[in-house]
């Protein structure tokens, strides 16, 4: 019998290829999604071990750096083989002045001990190096790594300029690294120059960022680390190299878990979709298997026909998935870390996307969700009276089974909400609870209710809509499963477009409110595309406030600095600022104290600490915070507790003085500048521009500007979830267009019949345009009840839980309409050659069938 | 000679001919017939003969291989000139095919053929309402339709909740609902028991006294046949001679 399956494909061959599209287009949402997500600790696990070599256990400091007489002790220890003292900045650099600055990691390394293997050759590391007397002639020689350089034409001799706190200074290329010779990091990006050098041009004195350290062979790694510490004690923070990625895996948490609840709800679309397309087929195929049964087909073997099919669909399909899922990885990585890099920590992407179990997941989810599918109809077809398969009338669900399924449905939909309002419930993982339970109230109650709302409207649709929308208001009142499961498929589709956009909006407002507050500076000093490189770039001697303060018109320059410690295994960061700022530079919104509070932070008496630092921490106002320094440990009080939103661990906020006194750094990331009223924006930032002149690539920039530009980083973090949304958005067409056209099919007699008495092909294509487009808002109308809970549960997720503040869930109206109107053209459109095959039934091969 | 009655339709040298694979099958073969108005004719022939074809020809659901079909339209087009009120189905397109099919001719089905979703007058007013008759109008006349014949106690039933005979008298009511001159039935008592069967035949008798109408039945039950008032014989696509 297994030529029958063939054969049906081979006959079907718009309907075959329609539902492997929809396996296939289903798997690889879920199938890319994965990858992404899989690979976030991959890339996160290289780029440590980049910035570690292939160090045993790492040595940090804060950005004032490590005593570089650590390293003696260090190695003064039993088992422990090297020490191998690293500066590593982060800093812009152009081949002039005309050209946009590419973003560098800057290393400076001991060539007396070099990281990596100890024995190396000159000619194992580089690919090419400049003449020896033009080597010993240059002052700080600066080698790159070939890839960046090949990719941006390089060459030995050429003259770059790096941005160093005290300006902008030329450097030529002294040599290319081989590829393999050092790891990379940051974009490719890396430049690298003796210890010394790099000391001098960032101002660091004799002082170093990092030490990696090699052990001997056979060494109890945790319990040297104890007697390291030990050692060193507070002056660094010694830690296995993965540790590092952790942190950075713990920033990006609420990235993976929108990410990781998106491709969930990718995958259950695949299956909804996957569900229907199967049901439909064998819908579609009663008459046929009902021939079978009646010519003695033994019932078991027509389950396992069918069942054998829907394997074939399903393996097909999603080794399509498979593959067409890796090729979205694929093209989305790059995307998906500048993102990520502009937000958070600029990192490399892992060259490859693939693992072998996301292609696993993918080749099962295929099969396993079409016999699913399969599974019901099956033995339904199989259990059919052979003669009752071969009368065409079907019967609709019974209205009790309905009023059942309506009633579960609420039953779960108030459970839901109940489960995201209990404060006692720690979330990440009942926050999944909530997303099953929610989707099962859908899968329950969405087309009984849909049914209930359209109950009765039978001649109201007869008089607005005609005929024509009577019958299509008619067909989706009566065509239970396959309708269902599309309706299911739909509202997930545009339940997640609904629920980002809550996200966004929620966000936005809650940035919006405090951005509008608390940064009212009139104008910013940075460097090039500091705000789009996660806080980390070019660093500025602090002298420059001064020369700034000078400037006719000004009354107020901070230097600001973003020093991410770690803090009990997070990295929080350490913002730096002016507590004596004046009020018309931005005011705090207080959570904990308030403004009497100002006084003692400016006097150095304490911190201040945002929000979520307080939540995820478990700190108040009273306690005190342990901070790193080059000097120790110091406790600091906390002195209030106010929102900040600058780094989603939480922000430590620290008057520059006591900072600057604490941690001996005198260099600032970026200055902001308040304004009296003596003189016009305009003729201030002239003045300030002409005082960066040549020496400083530097921007200054307007409170609207930097405003915008945070604003736009925010939404490239989010436009992430678009691409992911188009798919799902352009899935759901594709299970309504599946469905509708197999719906015209199984309905030839009734539209032949319309056609007998005389329908005109308009009212044809109307009927089933409006069913395409009564799916569609029947999708979008459930999809933005499922988007609403999906986005409070995220939102609770994603804020309290995971960064530690609240933030009120938003949305607005228009974008509901939106929503509704755009799910509503969706299923019309989607119903389009549906339509068309309608109005072309031909009556009397209909008619003429008994 | 007395002068020829007045026709309800007429077939001129019609052939219908069907592609099976390489062959050309004649269901029709150069077949004449001026159907008399006013009158109940009966089409009889063994299965097979060509009769299904004849009436999906009159009814304006198929169109000839040659010949010419015409028809005597109750509504004179502005565009026929007026010593011509036969029409020529040739020279119409599908979409006016379509629209003779709903307001010119009835036509009643051997299998009913109702829309399962709409009830029984719901599913007589569709031809009207598929021509845009506004919808209390056509639900007003589907109602009085369904009176006339017999079912004014059915009329918010849904075609599952009828019997057979039921059903077929509202698809009779459906195919009366434009007001046609001419009622086309292929075979109405076919899927009929014998007692459901004479309601419809009696039905039939009524709508002859009660309208103006012409009624052509196709049917090979001898007992239907000897209700109408002129029986044709047809075989193998030929009239057979009387
Ligand atoms: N749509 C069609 N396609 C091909 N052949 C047809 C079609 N309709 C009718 N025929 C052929 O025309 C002939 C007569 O039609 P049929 O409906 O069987 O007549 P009757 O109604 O007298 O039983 C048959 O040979 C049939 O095969
Ligand atoms: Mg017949």
């Amino acid at each position: 019998m297994r030529w029958l399956a063939v054969r049906h494909f081979a006959r079907h061959k718009l309907r075959t290829a329609l539902a492997l599209m929809s396996v296939a287009l289903g798997v690889s949402t879920f199938v890319s999604m994965s990858a992404l997500n899989r690979n976030t600790l991959a890339a996160y696990a290289e780029t440590a071990r980049a910035r570690a070599g292939d160090a045993d256990l790492v040595a940090r400091g804060t950005l004032a750096g490590l005593d570089a007489s650590l390293l003696d002790q260090l190695e003064s220890v039993d088992g422990v083989r090297r020490a191998v003292p690293l500066v590593l900045r982060f800093c812009t650099a152009r081949r002039s002045s005309e050209e946009p600055a590419e973003r560098f990691v800057f290393l400076g390394v001991d060539p007396q001990r070099p990281p990596g293997a100890e024995q190396v050759t000159l000619e194992q590391l580089v690919e090419e190096i400049a003449a020896p007397w033009e080597l010993l002639s240059t002052k700080h020689p600066v080698f790159v790594n070939a890839p960046w350089a090949r990719r941006h034409q390089v060459k030995v001799g050429d003259s770059w300029e790096f941005d160093a706190p005290a300006g902008a200074i030329a450097l030529p290329i002294s040599g290319i690294l081989r590829a393999d010779s050092i790891p990379v990091a940051m974009g490719s990006a890396v430049a690298m120059s003796p210890l010394a050098s790099a000391q001098e041009l960032f101002g660091s004195g004799d002082r170093i960022d990092r030490i990696l350290i090699r052990l001997e062979e056979n060494q109890d790694k945790e319990a040297l680390l104890a007697r390291l510490q030990a050692l060193v004690g507070d002056q660094a923070h010694l830690s296995d190299p993965l540790q590092e990625a952790r942190e950075f895996d713990a920033v990006l948490g609420s990235v993976r878990l929108a990410l990781r609840l998106l491709s969930l709800l990718s995958l259950l679309i695949a299956a909804f979709l996957v569900h229907s397309t199967i049901s439909m087929a064998l819908t579609e195929r009663r008459r046929e298997l009902a021939i079978l049964r009646c010519v003695g087909m033994p019932a078991r073997s027509v389950r396992t026909m069918l069942l054998r099919e829907a394997l074939l669909l399903g393996g097909v399909g999603g080794s399509l998935g498979v593959v067409l899922g890796f090729a979205v990885a694929g093209s989305m990585t790059d995307l998906f870390w500048n993102t990520i890099g502009t937000t958070f920590d600029r990192i490399d992407a892992v060259a490859s996307p693939l693992h072998p179990a996301d292609a696993i997941i993918g080749l099962l989810a295929g099969p396993l969700a079409a016999a699913m599918a399969a599974l019901g109809p099956a033995r339904r077809a199989a259990q059919r009276a052979p003669l009752q398969g071969l009368r065409l009338e079907r019967t609709p669900p019974a209205p009790s089974r309905a009023a059942r399924d309506r009633r579960v449905s609420v039953g779960l939909a108030i459970l839901a909400i109940a489960l995201v309002n209990i404060e006692a419930l720690h979330f990440p993982r009942s926050g999944y609870l909530v997303f099953v339970i929610s989707i099962a109230a859908l899968v329950f109650g969405g087309y009984p209710w849909m049914r209930l709302a359209m109950s009765r409207t039978g001649p109201w649709f007869l008089r607005v809509m005609g005929p024509g929308g009577r019958l299509a208001r008619d067909h989706l009142d009566r065509a239970h499963g396959n309708t269902s499961s599309t309706l299911v498929a739909v509202s997930l589709g545009f339940g997640m477009v609904f629920s980002t956009h809550v996200l966004v909006r929620s966000f936005e407002s809650l940035l919006e409110h405090w951005f509008d507050r608390t940064i009212q500076e009139d104008l910013f000093v940075m460097g090039e595309g500091f705000l789009a490189s996660g806080l980390q770039g070019t660093d500025f001697d602090l002298s420059l406030r001064d020369e700034f303060r000078a400037v006719d018109g000004v009354s107020h320059v901070h230097g600001l600095r973003f020093n991410r410690i770690p803090y009990r295994n997070e990295r929080v960061l350490l913002f730096s600022l002016d507590a004596a700022a004046p009020e018309d530079s931005g005011q705090f919104l207080y959570v904990e104290g308030g403004p009497a509070d100002k006084a003692a932070w400016a006097k150095g008496d304490g911190i201040f600490v945002s929000e979520g630092l307080a939540f995820l921490q478990g700190v108040h106002r009273g306690d005190s915070m342990e901070l790193p320094t080059p000097g120790g440990i110091r406790e600091l009080p906390i002195l209030a507790v106010v929102q900040d939103y600058t780094w989603p661990r939480g922000v430590v906020l620290i008057d520059d003085d006591l900072y600057q006194d604490l941690y001996d750094d005198f260099r600032a990331h970026e200055f902001a500048i308040t304004l009296n009223s003596s003189r016009s924006l305009d003729s201030v930032q002239a003045d300030i521009e002409r005082i960066l002149g040549d020496r400083y690539h530097a921007f200054v920039l307007t409170q609207e500007q930097v405003q915008s530009s945070v604003f736009s980083v925010f939404h490239d973090y989010w436009s992430l979830l678009l691409a992911q949304e188009t798919l799902a958005v352009l899935v759901a067409a594709l299970g309504t267009f599946h469905t509708l056209l197999i719906s015209v099919l199984l309905r030839r007699r009734e539209i032949g019949l319309l056609r007998a008495v005389g329908a005109p092909r308009q009212v044809l294509r109307r009927m089933i345009q409006l069913e395409g487009a009564l799916i569609g808002l029947g999708g979008g109308a459930l999809g933005v009840l499922f988007g609403g809970a999906i986005s409070a549960v995220t939102l609770r997720v994603l804020c309290l839980e995971e960064q530690g503040y609240r933030c009120p869930w938003e949305f607005s109206w228009w974008v509901v309409a939106a929503v509704l109107v755009g799910a509503a053209a969706t299923g019309w459109l989607a119903a389009w050659l549906p339509s068309r095959t309608a109005e072309q039934t031909e009556v009397l091969s209909v008619i003429g069938e008994e | 000679m007395s002068p020829s009655p007045p026709l309800s339709a007429e077939l001129r040298q019609v052939e219908r001919c069907y592609q099976r694979g390489q062959e050309e099958v004649a269901a029709l073969r150069t077949l004449d017939w001026k159907v008399a108005q006013g009158r109940w004719h009966a089409v009889r022939g063994p299965s097979g003969s060509g009769k299904s074809p004849l009436l999906h020809l009159l009814g304006g659901l198929d169109r000839p291989t040659r010949g010419q079909v015409l028809l005597a339209r109750r509504h004179i087009p502005e565009d026929a000139g007026p010593r011509d009120p036969l029409i020529d189905l040739h020279a119409m397109d599908d979409e006016a095919l379509a629209r003779l099919r709903r307001t010119e001719v009835g036509f009643v089905f051997q299998s009913f053929h109702l829309l399962p979703t709409l009830n029984a007058t719901e599913n007589a007013a569709l031809p009207l309402l598929l021509d845009g008759v506004r919808e209390s109008d056509a639900r007003q006349r589907a109602e009085h339709l369904l009176e006339t014949v017999g079912l004014g106690h059915r009329r918010g039933h849904f075609p599952e909740e009828l019997s057979g005979g039921e059903r077929q008298r509202v698809a009779t009511a459906r195919a009366l609902a434009p007001g046609p001159s001419l009622l086309l039935a292929d075979e109405p008592t076919g899927n009929l028991d014998r007692v459901q069967g004479l309601e419809v035949l009696e039905l039939f008798s009524r709508l002859m006294a009660d309208h103006d109408m012409t009624i052509v039945m196709v049917t090979h039950d001898a007992l239907a046949a000897e209700r109408a008032e002129q029986v044709h014989e047809l075989d193998d696509g030929r009239w057979l001679p009387r």
